[in-house]
């Protein structure tokens, strides 16, 4: 990093802190510290619900995704328009009605208080430990790729934007990520931009998408389809993403307090109702963009001399193994590709690209070639994966930073790095905002003796708010010795506990012919096993029977239904009040 | 859930984003087939 660099990234991360700092003052009571007095325009929610799921892997991924696998992962997102109508129409006024500051207390009216306190658990749980990921993730990738060291990066990764969510709260959280969120879409734009730029001088934006497209990466809709069966173990493919993904969507926007807690801010039904529509609307062709990017940096190495492994960490590692004069070899074999891709290439669009009969030729060779540059990756990778002492061949998350700082001007490398903090940053402080609202909203008020009101509860939730801060950092100082597999088993968690989650919110809002409680409560736990239990045949038996992680959270979904309708009917009379009938 | 009268302007959003949504897939389904 040039120190211009230093100084942008500086400057911009001083002034996010400070944004915060100012625009969050907000009346010292529980309602002013989660709820920011419920006076947002639709704009800011929207924003903040963007903001708490777009992390810095979101910006760092897509773009290698889009490199490595193509553009279909954007049908991940396409459950969401769907889940955002139901939250609109049918959670928001719920919440609203009962005026709750958390999704589970909702779950008390509804249920019982070991219902809510056993969800509540569950989110502490796992959106405890990813978020301690989401500091730990993107500063691993900065101290690879800077050579900086990795305590020093969590802690500025997870430790500033606690000065703003601690004095400030959720309004502090909501206008920080609005400041965020442009400065991100400016930084993403201007690295596009730059990109197409960057093209050699015969190669147009439309020749660029065309090899990209030729070779794969353009391939936006995808059917799942593996010969004439659908694969059930393909997780991006058009029905995984309109189904899995919209059960997926309406668990973690509609019960994930993280979520909750940014469009209960809205200062109306009428103005949360239009923040998740928006989002509904507008996140799609968002992934789609930033998916692009990859899909042109995909071209853009078809012209320039792409690294073999985009870790240089990695590669320093492979270098220093005994696989160092097979890894050489290697290297030779894919830069010889790499120039017999180039010249095709260049020939490809000096005959014409798309527009030309003639060019079509060129396809099927750069075809090959490019099955012959993946085959180099692939031993490569499978070398580090398998045979490197402390390797890890995956470097999707590496290849559009890497790109940025091999690439981009002084100034600019600044700005897209202060833009992986500012991404952490905004999903990281409306977790730990969230986290702190069930611990005092939830626990300590529930069950507490006397329960803190105004300006006690309001330093309370501070405290609260601080805690959390430092657990997320301390998980991510130890996933660094733990690895990968930490990074892994909570990505998985998540899409464990989503579904049943979900279930019992389904329950709740769509059936309230169920009323036992207790009915709820067991089908959560026999619910859990059930996707336990999907989950892991899958695992170690994936031959017969592997199922892509986005079916799980339907498979958890409907076992909760299910079991609950067949417990209640059980169990018969033990009644609660009913809920429904929200006007 | 019960619909009231207030409701009714919501309708025309949700449809409109379903709309929206379909437009987008046959859109990117043109895309792929373009550029494949």
């Amino acid at each position: 990093m040039q120190p211009l660099d230093w100084i942008v990234l500086c400057l911009t991360l001083t002034g996010v802190v400070w944004y915060g700092v100012r625009k969050g003052r907000t009346s010292r009571d529980l309602d002013g510290y989660f709820r920011s007095n419920q006076n947002l325009s639709w704009g800011l929610v929207l924003l903040g619900i963007m903001g708490t799921q777009a992390s810095a892997i979101t910006f760092l991924s897509a773009p290698g995704q889009g490199y490595t696998d193509g553009m279909r992962f954007v049908q991940y997102y396409f459950g969401i328009p769907i889940a955002m109508i139901v939250i609109s129409a049918v959670f928001v006024p719920r919440f609203r009605k009962w005026n709750v500051i958390t999704a589970y207390e909702y779950l008390e009216h509804r249920f019982d208080g070991k219902t809510r306190s056993l969800t509540s658990f569950l989110f502490f749980l796992q959106r405890g430990l990813s978020t301690g990921i989401s500091i730990f993730a993107p500063s691993l990738i900065l101290s690879s790729l800077l050579g900086w060291n990795i305590y020093w990066t969590n802690l500025f990764m997870g430790g500033l934007l606690i000065i703003y969510t601690l004095s400030g709260g959720a309004k502090a959280v909501a206008y920080t990520q609005q400041l965020q969120f442009a400065i991100i879409l400016l930084s993403m734009f201007l690295a596009g931009f730059l990109l197409v730029r960057l093209m050699p001088e015969q190669v147009g934006f439309m020749d660029a998408l065309d090899i990209s497209g030729k070779l794969g990466k353009l391939n936006v809709i995808t059917d799942g389809m593996k010969g004439d069966a659908f694969d059930w173990s393909d997780n991006y493919n058009i029905w995984s993403g309109v189904i899995g993904g919209f059960f997926l969507a309406l668990s973690y926007f509609g019960t994930d307090q993280s979520q909750v807690g940014r469009f209960l801010t809205g200062k109306s039904i009428r103005e949360s109702r239009l923040g998740l529509l928006m989002n509904g609307l507008v996140k799609i062709p968002m992934q789609f963009l930033i998916l692009l990017v990859g899909a042109l940096l995909f071209s853009f190495y078809a012209f320039e001399r792409a690294p073999l492994i985009f870790n240089q960490v990695q590669q320093d590692r492979i270098e220093r193994s005994a696989y160092r004069d097979s890894f050489q070899l290697a290297q030779l074999q894919y830069d010889s590709l790499l120039i017999r891709k180039r010249t095709v290439a260049e020939q490809y669009v000096a005959a014409g690209g798309q527009s030309s009969d003639t060019a079509s030729i060129y396809i099927p060779q750069l075809q090959d070639l490019q099955t012959s540059t993946d085959g180099v990756r692939k031993k490569v990778k499978r070398w580090l994966n398998e045979k490197v002492p402390g390797g890890d061949g995956n470097d999707t998350n590496y290849i559009f930073i890497r790109f940025v700082t091999d690439h981009l001007p002084a100034g600019l490398v600044g700005l897209l790095i202060a833009m992986i903090f500012l991404a952490s940053w905004g999903s990281i402080a409306a977790a730990i905002n969230s986290l702190a609202a069930c611990t005092m909203v939830d626990v300590h008020q529930r069950f507490a003796s006397k329960p803190a009101e105004g300006e006690k509860a309001y330093q309370l939730s501070r405290f609260y708010t601080l805690g959390w801060g430092i657990f997320c950092i301390v998980v991510a100082m130890f996933t660094y010795n733990l690895g990968n597999s930490l990074i892994e088993a909570v990505n998985i968690l998540g899409s464990l506990f989503y579904g049943v989650i979900l279930g019992v919110f389904v329950i709740a809002m769509f059936m309230p012919g169920i009323r036992s409680a207790s009915a709820v409560f067991w089908a959560m736990i026999v619910g859990e096993f059930i996707v336990l239990g999907v989950f892991l045949y899958g695992y170690f038996w994936p031959e017969s029977f592997k199922l892509g992680f986005l079916w799980l959270n339907p498979v958890g979904v409907i076992a909760v239904v299910l079991l609950a309708f067949l417990f209640d009917r059980k169990r018969g009379q033990e009644k609660t009040p009913s809920v429904d009938g929200v006007q | 859930m019960q619909e009231t009268p207030s409701e009714h302007p919501y309708r025309v959003w949700y449809l409109a984003l379903i709309g929206v949504l379909i437009a987008l897939i046959l859109l990117f389904q043109r895309f792929t087939q373009y550029f494949s």
